[in-house]
């Protein structure tokens, strides 16, 4: 069970203060595994029935129990839970069960054979879509024993067909694709194992009687080598369908203000894509030495101020010098041609 | 972000090849189980071919590898036969002939988001294809566990099968292009870390640790933290070998009980040593949780105004506990005395005359646990607030009838049991217990075994020469 943020708080008041003692190391780890992480792994699913459930829904939700299973929680007892009313019951549930993704099945005559799946984001709703199924083709019970199964966990291949998956503006479907493949893309790894895939799931969508379809099939996947091109290392797939088939409908939804939506596909800054470095700057000569070049603007070199150290000042000092001593010699000339001049004017030499 | 895809033109290579799954698949089956590929090592050639292959098709991927730097190609969306304008033609036809070869991958090429191991086809659906008009009910598929009654048309498997076949060939193809080493379970692809799709995440990323207030101020002072420089263990002189710095058994321990003690300078030589050095420990312990808890309050660990709170309910309770049970005694009357025995408004810090809540629980606690369902099935009065389950795990004796063969092995050793208490009484476990006052817990009036002061009894019944006894001979027997 994992705690809600109000349960940690206090615990962790209660460790503190001595007044209860602090648990095995087994429970730490799981606890720690519910807290939030820098790099997720998948989610857990969370498998609810509504208000009124009818078998075969219940067998829906087995398939995909089955399709989803180890990371996922079947609940066997009906619950008073209308999605697009009320989700605080959800929320708890989801949060206590430590799973971010649920589907909720039920039954009425107003919408049968419904099912809700939906995601949470920080313990609250952040997406949800109404799927009416009107065939279901099960993969434990209607194909026959003969059929390959999907071993349990492995990751699947999502395809995605039909070019309403992309039409942005008008309808759901983009966000629905989205959705659907949080939904079943599994655990999330970094590698994997090229020869361990063996099914994928394909999504077919498709105007027709009025409405769209939407077209869910999983095909068994089989690795041979490439008939055609024996020598290509590359394996060609052979499908076969193993099921669980689903021809759905999309009736209501209800997705995440853009704010909300922004802030849940927020990735912590040691994750985030980084940006390339575009070095137009750098250039490698053939010695292997890397050069750089920098751009400058024009300088004007008259104004700019430079260092100064004992030389230069040496020789403004000398500079100075002369000036002065230049200056002074013009000055006694000129004193020696006006008393010369006085001389002549008035006879006698000048006094001071 | 998956790019919006326009429909792509058909490269002059390309020939219009319908795919017939049926046949492919004849081909399949005359292939042995030994020629499939999972049975194959990935030696060195296989990733000769892939990086040959991986270069010319490097434009597949929507999201750049971890180790590639084709920067502006990777920004836009490519498919496998369009390529990139700017490339060679020559380099595109390249890409396109391979596909050809490739025949089951099919004439739409898909986009591909490899983190998600997710393609998509966004050419439209060929609905004429796609859907066939049912006559009537569907007769084989009455028997599924959601049968189609309100669809009006039915699918075309195998034109579905055929389209999932050519994707899932572009996909493993794609698949095989990314970086593979070799691993001892078998060739393992490196998957790009960033995600296409933009997968929402389930909780927001962690926020960074925040600062304690002695790291604030040692970093404002440029204090180192000794985080990384103490050594987890330290010679103990004592007993000669290296023990834990910290915790049960650590190295170095002054704060071990010695049974004597100095009195050093200006010490009190009538003060008790001992009390003093518990007195210190329990104010650093409590200083230090006070500190922890504030430091958790700041970072948003903990609700504010916990610590506060906690610490005045602790000075209450050390209140409470020095001034001893009495507070207890007068403040909450006992359930079972009858009224007029009470204390007084007078005498005693009584605030009325009624029983109040704290004797009504009791009450109510001794009522349930004396009853046989402990409370359980109690009536409750009208606009009554739910009980809290009081005796959850207590035992109910089990019937012990006395035919029962594990009762009749083992009454006579009960039975001597109690008595022997009786008789001896609780011993000296008891004698402190009272001492001390435990048992005067006051539930009831019945419940009081307190200290009234008195010794044991030095009553004599028989006194002179018969207080010693008859004179008895001393047998062997008597002496066992």
């Amino acid at each position: 069970m994992a705690p809600t943020e109000q349960q940690r708080k206090a615990s962790r008041t209660k460790e503190l203060s001595g007044s209860k003692k602090v648990p095995n190391a087994r429970v730490q780890r799981y606890l720690k595994s519910t807290e939030s992480k820098l790099k997720e792994d998948g989610k857990n699913t969370l498998l609810l029935k509504g208000i009124k459930a009818s078998e075969a829904m219940s067998r829906v939700l087995q398939e995909l129990r089955a399709l989803q299973a180890p990371r996922v929680k079947l609940l066997n007892k009906k619950n008073q839970i209308v999605p697009f009313e009320d989700q605080q019951s959800l929320e708890f549930l989801s949060t206590k069960n430590d799973c971010a993704l649920f589907a909720v099945a039920s039954h009425n005559k107003k919408r049968p054979n419904n099912l809700v799946i939906g995601r949470t984001f920080d313990h609250q709703v952040l997406d949800m879509a109404e799927l009416g199924i009107l065939r279901f083709k099960s993969s434990l019970r209607d194909y026959g024993g003969q059929v390959f199964k999907k071993r349990i966990g492995t990751k699947p291949l999502l395809m995605f067909q039909g070019d309403l998956w992309q039409q942005y503006s008008t309808t759901d479907y983009p966000n629905l694709q989205n959705l659907l493949t949080d939904f079943y893309r599994g655990q999330v790894v970094d590698k994997i194992l090229a020869t361990g895939i063996d099914h994928i799931i394909v999504f077919t969508i498709a105007p027709a009687q009025g409405t769209v379809l939407i077209h869910q099939r999983t095909y068994h996947i089989q690795l041979k080598k490439n008939p055609k091109d024996l020598s290509s290392k590359i394996p060609v797939p052979l499908l076969q369908p193993c099921g669980p088939d689903f021809d759905f409908v999309l009736r209501r939804t209800m997705w995440a203000d853009s704010d909300l939506a922004k802030a849940a596909r927020r990735q912590p800054a040691e994750l985030r894509k980084k940006k390339t470095e575009k070095n137009k700057n750098k250039t490698t000569t053939i010695f292997g030495e890397t050069m750089g070049r920098l751009h400058l603007e024009k300088q004007n070199v008259e104004k700019m101020g430079g260092r100064k150290n004992k030389a230069l000042r040496r020789a403004e000092k000398a500079a100075a010098d002369q000036e002065s001593m230049a200056v002074e010699s013009e000055l006694d000339r000129e004193k020696e041609e006006m008393g010369r001049e006085f001389k002549r004017e008035f006879g006698f030499v000048e006094q001071d | 972000m998956v790019a919006k895809k326009e429909k792509s033109k058909r490269s002059k290579n390309v020939e219009e090849e319908e795919v017939d799954y049926a046949a492919v698949a004849d081909q399949f089956a005359d292939l042995s189980d030994q020629d499939s590929v999972e049975e194959e090592d990935d030696d060195d050639d296989d990733e000769n071919d892939e990086s040959s292959s991986r270069n010319s098709a490097d434009s597949n991927d929507e999201i750049e590898n971890s180790g590639s730097d084709d920067d502006e190609e990777d920004s836009q969306d490519h498919d496998d036969s369009e390529g990139d304008e700017e490339n060679d033609d020559g380099e595109e036809d390249d890409i396109v002939r391979k596909m050809t070869t490739n025949s089951f991958a099919g004439t739409e090429p898909c986009s591909f988001d490899m983190h998600n191991l997710l393609a998509i086809n966004s050419h439209q659906m060929d609905t004429s294809k796609m859907y066939i008009k049912k006559a009537g009910k569907y007769n084989d598929e009455e028997d599924i566990t959601i049968p189609p009654e309100s669809l009006d048309v039915a699918v075309n498997e195998k034109y579905l099968l055929e389209k999932a076949a050519s994707g899932c060939t572009q996909l493993i193809a794609a698949l095989w292009q990314l970086p593979i080493e070799s691993s001892d379970i078998g060739p393992m692809v490196s998957l790009p870390i960033h995600d296409g799709s933009k997968i929402p995440r389930q909780l927001p990323p962690p926020p960074p640790k925040k600062e304690t207030k002695w790291e604030k101020f040692a970093k404002l002072r440029g204090i180192s933290l000794n985080k990384e420089k103490r050594s987890q263990k330290v010679f103990d002189e004592a007993t000669g070998e290296w023990m834990y710095r910290h915790g049960y058994r650590k190295a170095n321990d002054d704060t071990k009980e010695w049974p004597i003690m100095e009195v050093k300078g200006n010490d009190d030589p009538y003060a008790d040593p001992w009390e003093k050095q518990r007195e210190e420990k329990r104010s650093r312990k409590d200083k230090n949780m006070e500190s922890r808890m504030r430091n958790e309050e700041r970072a948003g660990n903990l609700v504010k105004g916990t610590t506060n709170k906690l610490l005045k309910n602790r000075e209450k309770a050390r209140m409470a506990g020095k001034a001893g049970g009495d507070l207890d005694r007068y403040n909450v009357p006992p359930s079972g005395v009858p009224v007029d025995l009470r204390p007084t408004k007078g005498s005693g810090d009584i605030k009325s005359m009624k029983r109040g809540k704290a004797s009504i629980t009791n009450a109510l606690l001794a009522t349930q646990r004396s009853t046989a369902s402990l409370g359980n099935f109690d009536k409750m009065l009208e606009g009554e607030p739910e009980r809290k389950k009081n005796h959850v795990g207590a035992k109910k004796r089990k019937y012990e009838g006395s035919t029962d063969k594990t009762v009749i092995s083992t009454e006579a050793e009960r039975a001597m049991k109690v008595f022997k208490h009786v008789v001896d009484g609780g011993g000296a476990q008891k004698e402190k217990a009272r001492l001390k006052g435990h048992l005067a817990k006051g539930e009831t009036a019945y419940d009081y075994e307190f200290n009234d002061g008195l010794g044991p009894s030095t009553f004599q019944k028989k006194k002179g020469r018969a207080a010693a006894g008859k004179m008895k001979k001393m047998t062997k027997k008597r002496i066992k």
